[in-house]
């Protein structure tokens, strides 16, 4: 059984993984954009408030016809799933930049990019990193979907646990996610302060 | 080092989609070395025209000078780096140290970095905050008039022949505040920076100006020396803002402003 | 006017028929998927026909829960098939002869549980591995030896329980040697042809019923050396409940041999594929049968 999830908790992180590294790329700049073009944002905020509130199977369902099954629905339904917080959060934090302090940056000779690279992103930073921290959880969690595609992961334990009335590959399995969730929160903490220190 | 000579040569300011401009036609010469307040209540245009001088509002007609080079022609980005800027608000950058928010203008300019050491070093001691305790400490460490004095060093650290000021002091208590009106003076008079103060309190004006440029609707109602202003108040706008008929508030005024020339409080 | 032996007597069979276990309703279960929930429908609607009170519970899960469900007394009936009885839940070895089958798993229950078979059904939802034309042509695989020494070369697709029941992938195993796959990717029962048609496998586990197997795409492969039993499906009751009614007995009997293979797979493929209702097909099942 300890191979058996060993290599479920494995693929389960790197699903998890390759969907929050998708969602940053595309939702970071995303956020940036939200917070600097006053007439996206309605749009992109409110597209990434029902993405919030969207079933996570109904999205791999929806995507089936798309992306047949395997690895590829489950990732990118994931990485739907994980793009609003980090909109609303880079957004948020982008916003979140005191007037004050733009007007000083300016009126001090920086250029556009000197200001969003030496002050912007710095101040910015904590709270964009608090969402790439809810998306983590929130896609460790969610990637139990992928059982049902063929995409592996601890999903694969629940289901077995379910499925031939096993207890023990049940608990593991859920164990297994929220442990692994717990850790990632934790770690990523860490490092958002490891970070912070630097900048 | 001498100031600067800033000429504003009929400058107008309308914002985009506004009724009517906030700066209209102003001509006003201020010499090196001056320090002119810009008096007035909010809405006059005093902030706007101010921030023409290094093109953070951009005129709609007429050209600001200087050192008589049209600042239309300059590069935004490097006129500002030799123009001092402070602010009510300050703006200090939060996530870098006192020494770091002060050394930004010299790293933008490209110093050594012996060199920003040092001259962090010399405008933190100049603006009374001793280096060895202030270098290091965060601006959510500073009191209001400690985050104003590191500003205003900020502002100076490049050794910018012109200062801007935007109601600096206008956050801070009254009792801090006159002591840093006084180290101002003291500071930009003995560096000759020209500069320009923005304030709608009268006494500030009074205790600080070389000349004083009082607006109205965006436009300048009296410029003057402080004592020819409570003399001769060109307009009854002039004289009812300053109470110069109010004798006992003129001598008030004028003793404040002896005061200042005699380093009292 | 109601004589007070009257009154007594109403009391007194209410009290022995409370006693009897079964109240008011029979309940009957099912497991969870399709053929199950559609075969169960068609119990209750019988026995409701014979007047007999029903409450339905489906979708209880797999074979384990449903046993469980039984033996606890939270329900009175489910369908179950001889060859998962004979393998998964009496882990007795496999036998080819299907009534020699129903005879052991009727007896052991008997005995073992206090639960009682009735008569089974023709149809025999055995379990197979599928694959595609192209798959079985390239490969050249038409029994199920040729898939275990083939197998290294192969993805399967299943689900959980496969991997894990006794007549699953484990049980292949032993009985045939080999089976070691390339991969071996667990779906949502739904989606398991789908990976197959679609290319994601090249095998996939089936049940010979399933409405998809009758596509002109898949091919079963023939189960040479007689691993899987008959899955016959047929009524498993509590021996108690059938006391206290035995009318279940001939209402169910009655419809048990119209519950052939082609029967199963029509309604299989009608409530899958057609999107029909459960209790609407068993209807459309009960009217032809009569």
């Amino acid at each position: 059984m300890w191979s058996a999830l060993s290599t479920a908790a494995l693929g389960h992180l790197g699903l998890a993984g390759a969907a929050l590294l998708a969602a940053a790329a595309l939702g970071v700049p995303l956020g940036a954009a939200a917070a600097t073009l006053p007439a996206l944002r309605p749009a992109v905020l409110a597209t990434a408030g029902i993405g919030r509130t969207l079933p996570s199977v109904a999205v791999l369902m929806l995507l089936l016809p798309l992306l047949g099954v395997g690895a590829s629905p489950a990732i990118v339904a994931l990485t739907l799933l994980a793009i609003p917080p980090l909109v609303i959060n880079v957004d948020l934090a982008i916003r979140g930049v005191p007037p004050a302090v733009l007007d000083a940056a300016d009126g001090m000779g920086m250029t556009r990019a000197q200001r969003f690279v030496r002050v912007v992103v710095p101040l910015a930073f904590p709270l964009a990193f608090a969402g790439l921290r809810v998306a983590a959880t929130e896609t460790i969690a969610s990637a139990t979907l992928a059982t049902f595609v063929g995409a592996g992961g601890l999903g694969d334990l629940i289901v077995r646990g379910l499925q031939t009335n096993d207890t023990a590959a049940l608990y593991a399995g859920a164990g297994s996610v929220a442990a692994l969730a717990l850790g990632a929160d934790l770690a990523l903490g860490g490092i958002g302060r490891l970070l912070e220190a630097r900048t | 080092m001498s100031g600067a000579a800033i000429r504003f040569a009929d400058a107008s300011v309308r914002y985009p989609g506004a009724p009517d401009d906030a700066v209209r036609n102003v001509s006003v010469e201020i010499a090196s070395g001056e320090l002119v307040v810009l008096l007035g209540p909010s809405g006059c245009g005093k902030s706007t025209l101010l921030r023409t001088v290094n093109r953070l509002v951009a005129l709609s007609n007429g050209s600001v000078f200087v050192d008589e080079r049209d600042v239309a022609g300059a590069d935004a980005v490097q006129l500002r780096r030799e123009i001092g800027y402070a602010i009510q608000a300050v703006g200090l950058f939060a996530h870098m140290s006192v020494a770091e928010n002060v050394a930004v203008v010299p790293s933008l300019l490209g110093w050594p970095r012996e060199r920003i050491a040092a001259r962090v070093d010399e405008l933190l001691g100049m603006v009374g905050l001793a280096p060895a305790r202030y270098r290091a400490r965060r601006p959510r460490e500073l009191s209001g008039g400690e985050a104003q004095r590191v500003g205003v060093a900020r502002a100076l650290a490049a050794g910018p022949r012109a200062l801007l000021m935007d109601e600096p002091f206008g956050a801070v208590d009254a009792v801090v505040r006159a002591s840093l009106q006084r180290e101002l003076a003291k500071i930009v008079r003995g560096l000759g920076t020209t500069t320009i103060f923005v304030t709608h309190d009268v006494e500030e004006a009074m205790r600080l100006a070389d000349r004083i440029l009082v607006m109205r609707d965006g436009a300048i109602e009296q410029a003057g020396t402080p004592d020819r202003l409570l003399e001769t108040p060109a307009t009854p706008y002039v004289a009812e803002l300053l109470r110069a008929g109010d004798a006992v508030n003129r001598e008030y005024l004028l003793h404040a402003r002896a005061a200042m020339r005699n380093g009292e409080p | 006017m109601i004589t007070r032996a009257r009154a007594l007597a109403v009391l007194g069979s209410s009290a022995l028929l409370t006693a009897c276990g079964g109240g008011a309703r029979v309940r009957i279960g099912s497991k969870n998927f399709t053929e199950s929930i559609v075969i169960a429908e068609i119990y209750a609607q019988a026995l409701e026909r014979a007047g007999i009170a029903v409450e339905r519970r489906f979708n209880l899960g797999s074979t384990q829960i449903a046993m469980a469900a039984i033996e606890r007394g939270d329900i009175d009936c489910y369908p179950e098939y001889t060859g998962t009885a004979l393998l998964d839940v009496l882990h007795l070895p496999p036998q080819r002869d299907p009534q020699a089958i129903y005879r052991a798993v009727a007896a052991a229950y008997a005995s073992r549980y206090r639960l009682v078979w009735l008569q089974p059904s023709p149809m025999n939802d055995s379990q197979g591995l599928v694959t595609t034309k192209a798959v079985a042509a390239a490969q050249h695989l038409a029994t199920l030896s040729d898939a275990a020494k083939a197998a290294p070369r192969l993805r399967l697709a299943t689900i959980q329980e496969f991997l894990v029941r006794a007549d699953g992938l484990p049980g292949l195993q032993k009985a045939y040697g080999g089976f070691h796959f390339a991969s071996v990717r667990t779906y949502d029962i739904a989606l398991k042809y789908r990976a197959l048609l679609q290319g994601n496998a090249d095998v996939a586990s089936a049940f010979t019923t399933d409405g998809a197997i009758e596509s002109d795409e898949l091919v079963v492969l023939r189960d040479d050396r007689h691993f899987w039993p008959a899955y016959n499906v047929a009524p498993v009751v509590r021996a108690s409940t059938l006391a206290a009614r035995p009318a279940m007995r001939a209402a169910l009997d009655a419809i048990a041999p119209a519950i052939t293979d082609r029967a199963a797979q029509r309604m299989n493929a009608a409530v899958e594929s057609g999107k029909m209702d459960p209790s609407d097909v068993a209807a459309a099942f009960l009217a032809e049968v009569r």
